[in-house]
């Protein structure tokens, strides 16, 4: 076991593409680090380099104490899961499992036991006859985890595992992986684009868009405290809403106007981020998570300030959750950030938020208490918890915290049952 | 239980009605059961026609192989198998005859094509490996060079490939006509590689984080992965080298040494020729070949389909 350390490290591609730029990035040791972005952001190459697969252009990787940039996968010690799991169709599993260790020329009876070991914590030991065709996915998936395991490996790096899988399967080798890691305790880097992937396992998720790194933290700080419009509309389910407001100043008390519906501005989000004062009387970004809009029938002493009243366009009642759509009419946020993260969803979603940009009208999710009675077609008092709201520069997209130190948990008003 | 079941009605409804249906529906399914029969009787005699039109040469020569010697061979109209002439001793004349040591010849044929499939399947998938999975400098160009090299004619190599062999005193043993298949055949070099380009890049990602070398990747990954695309390669090979008579016929000096080929070759004598003996032989020297491709003929196809490959 050991720490992974990449230190402005860059690859650029025969062909002047440049996948990953100037990164920068500790695996701490023994913990569970997930890489995610969207398609094409370079976080598979970036963890190619490391096993050894892809040369580095420029910068340091070092595993341990050691500097692996000019050193074979072989000589690197660590262990990949690939995509498509890359079993050897011609071996069993066993075979499959055991290759490695027979290269290394370990005992045989020493190879045996620990082959029957990784099986066992993989619940696979009566699949070992059997060859890589004739096992289901989530099977091929576990034998594919097997010939990490069995090399008690420095470090274990996966590359999008779970993505061919059916999403429930998907859920249950999600808390296999994460019960494995942490039983045996090796450092892992684990790449996806699925930011709830990233959340329900990272220990630390770093955020990577087009080759740059956007942010490393834990799951809570990514969803706190963005650094970036960017971040903050990636990571969460349903992703934050995001809409274009100005700051103003009634004489003291702080408000967004956004189009006709005006939020007050608790005075601790000021004091927490000096840097807003300078944006009063201009436009920025207005940030407000689906879960912090909340039917105010629902909340004790809502106030009215923080509150929208919106006709409810459509419904979603899950039983666990009930997802309200509605419009506002203030336009949306349409960066660079905006637009790539609605690309990554495909041609649809970008035409929805031309559309959107284009008549100043803007489709907001609020994820409300599954008591509320709000229903498509109704009117509905939403009470907006502006405590939990972001502001983003709308030129840079950065966050406005004035100070790094604003990652406090602020005080969310309570939610009535 | 059917029987019983009409006759008295599962459910209780009136038998009559359940039957109605089903006498209206025979005549429509007899029609259609004949129609599929009469199809497959036509596409069967069709094959059958086929068939008999492939081995139509066949059975004259084993016509011709059965008959007495200095009988009439080439008649017209030619004759047919069967025919009166049962002289199957020919078959056991033409092996045991000195001068004509034909299990001999079957020896040294199958020892040279063995060794020759040895020769191409190794130099040819090692050839094939590094142009299909590594990156180097110069490896279209080397390609394309190997690939031009399929459009010399044999025939023109001939006469230097004869001065080199004979000058480093290769005449008259089997080295000229072994040695030169481990050298690669750009044909079979072009396939492997060809294959090997489907086989998923992933598995040699993994094999190399595994802590396999470039070669144990090829050696246990890739080549056990190739056996649909080497068994096409070893089959032709075979063939090739079994119906080969100039390269024999130039390098080997002893009559100890030769092939079928040239034995049959030496069987014919202008005007005395004993064409039973010849057809005879001729006939023999089909079995291995008939053999090789009824063992491996599901592989073979199997391979050949994969490669987009005919004839």
């Amino acid at each position: 076991m050991a720490q992974i350390v990449l230190e402005n490290v860059t690859k650029t591609f025969a062909e002047g593409v440049q996948a990953v730029h100037d990164l920068s990035l500790t695996i701490p040791d023994g913990k569970l680090m997930v890489l995610v972005g969207p398609s094409g952001c370079g976080k598979t190459t970036a963890l190619r380099m490391i096993a050894g697969l892809e040369e580095i252009s420029s910068g340091r990787i070092c595993i341990g104490d050691t500097v692996v940039n000019e050193l074979t996968p072989k000589e690197r010690d660590v262990a990949m899961v690939f995509q498509n799991y890359a079993l050897y169709p011609h071996m069993t599993v066993y075979q499959n499992i055991a290759l490695s260790l027979r290269i290394r020329r370990v005992p045989r009876e020493q190879m045996e036991q620990r082959v029957h070991e990784a099986a066992r914590i993989l619940e696979i030991e009566d699949l070992l006859r059997r060859r890589p065709r004739e096992l289901s996915g989530g099977q091929r998936q576990r034998v594919a985890m097997g010939r990490a395991i069995v090399r008690h490996p420095q470090a274990f790096l996966m590359d999008e595992p779970l993505s061919n899988l059916d999403a429930k399967l998907r859920v249950q080798m999600r808390s296999e992986i994460s019960r494995i890691q942490q039983d045996l305790g090796v450092t892992t880097l684990y790449v996806t684009h699925d930011q709830t992937e990233a959340m329900t396992l990272g220990h630390q998720v770093a955020v990577m868009r087009n080759g740059v790194l956007q942010q490393v933290g834990t799951p809570q700080d990514l969803y706190r405290t963005p650094t970036n419009a960017f971040v903050g509309a990636f990571i969460g389910s349903p992703a934050m809403n995001m809409l274009e407001a100005t700051l103003t100043d009634d004489g003291g008390r702080l408000a967004v106007q956004v189009g006709s519906h005006r939020l007050r501005v608790p005075h601790d989000a000021l004091s927490m981020r000096p840097a807003l004062s300078s944006y009063i009387g201009r436009r920025l970004a207005l940030g407000i998570r689906p879960e912090d809009l909340e039917d105010a029938s629902h909340v004790a002493g809502a106030d009215e300030d923080t509150i929208l009243r919106v006709a409810v366009n459509h419904h979603e009642d899950m039983g666990s959750e009930l997802i309200l759509y509605f419009e506002l009419d203030a336009p949306p946020v349409v960066t660079e950030d905006t637009r790539d993260l609605a690309a990554d969803q495909g041609a649809e979603a970008v035409r929805s938020l031309e559309r959107q940009a284009q008549t100043r009208r803007t489709t907001v999710i609020a994820r409300v208490n599954t008591r509320s009675t709000a229903r498509s077609g109704d009117t509905v008092a939403l009470h907006a918890d502006m405590h939990n709201a972001h502001f983003f520069d709308l030129e840079t997209g950065q966050a406005i915290h004035g100070d790094r130190v604003a990652v406090g948990t602020p005080v969310p008003a309570s939610k009535g049952t | 239980m059917n029987l019983k079941a009409i006759t008295q009605g599962d459910s209780g409804t009136a038998p009559v009605a359940e039957l109605a249906p089903e006498v209206a529906v025979q005549p429509r399914r007899l029609v259609r059961r004949g129609l599929a029969i009469a199809g497959s009787i036509g596409w069967y005699l069709g094959l059958l026609l086929v068939c008999a039109f492939i081995l139509l040469p066949v059975s004259w020569m084993l016509t011709a192989a059965l008959k007495p010697d200095l009988a009439p061979v080439y008649t017209i109209p030619p004759q047919w198998f069967p025919t009166h002439d049962w002289h199957w001793d020919n078959f056991y004349r033409v092996m045991v005859n000195p001068l004509f040591p034909f299990l001999r010849y079957m020896l040294n044929t199958l020892f040279v094509v063995f060794a020759n499939i040895l020769g191409i399947l190794i130099s040819c998938s090692l050839v094939a490996y590094p142009f299909a999975r590594m990156r180097f400098r110069g490896r279209e160009p080397l390609f394309y060079v190997i690939i031009i090299t399929m459009l010399i004619p044999w025939q023109a190599l001939v006469v230097p490939q004869f001065f080199f062999f004979y000058h480093i005193g290769w005449y008259g043993t089997y080295l000229p006509l072994i040695i030169p298949s481990f050298g690669g055949n750009a044909f079979f070099i072009f396939l492997i590689r060809q294959y090997m380009r489907s086989i998923p890049k992933e598995l040699d990602e993994a094999a190399r984080v595994d802590g396999l070398s470039y070669f144990q990747i090829y050696w246990r990954i890739l080549l056990p992965l190739c056996v649909p695309v080497l068994t096409v390669c070893a089959v032709f090979t075979f063939i090739w080298n079994w119906n080969n008579l100039l390269g024999p016929l130039l390098y080997l000096s002893n009559n100890s040494q030769y092939t079928v080929a040239i034995g049959l070759a030496s069987l014919y004598q202008g005007t005395i020729t004993k064409t039973n003996m010849l057809m005879a032989g001729n006939l023999l020297s089909m079995i291995p070949p008939a053999i090789v491709f009824l063992v491996i003929q599901k592989r073979l196809i199997g391979g050949i389909a994969t490669l987009g490959l005919k004839g």
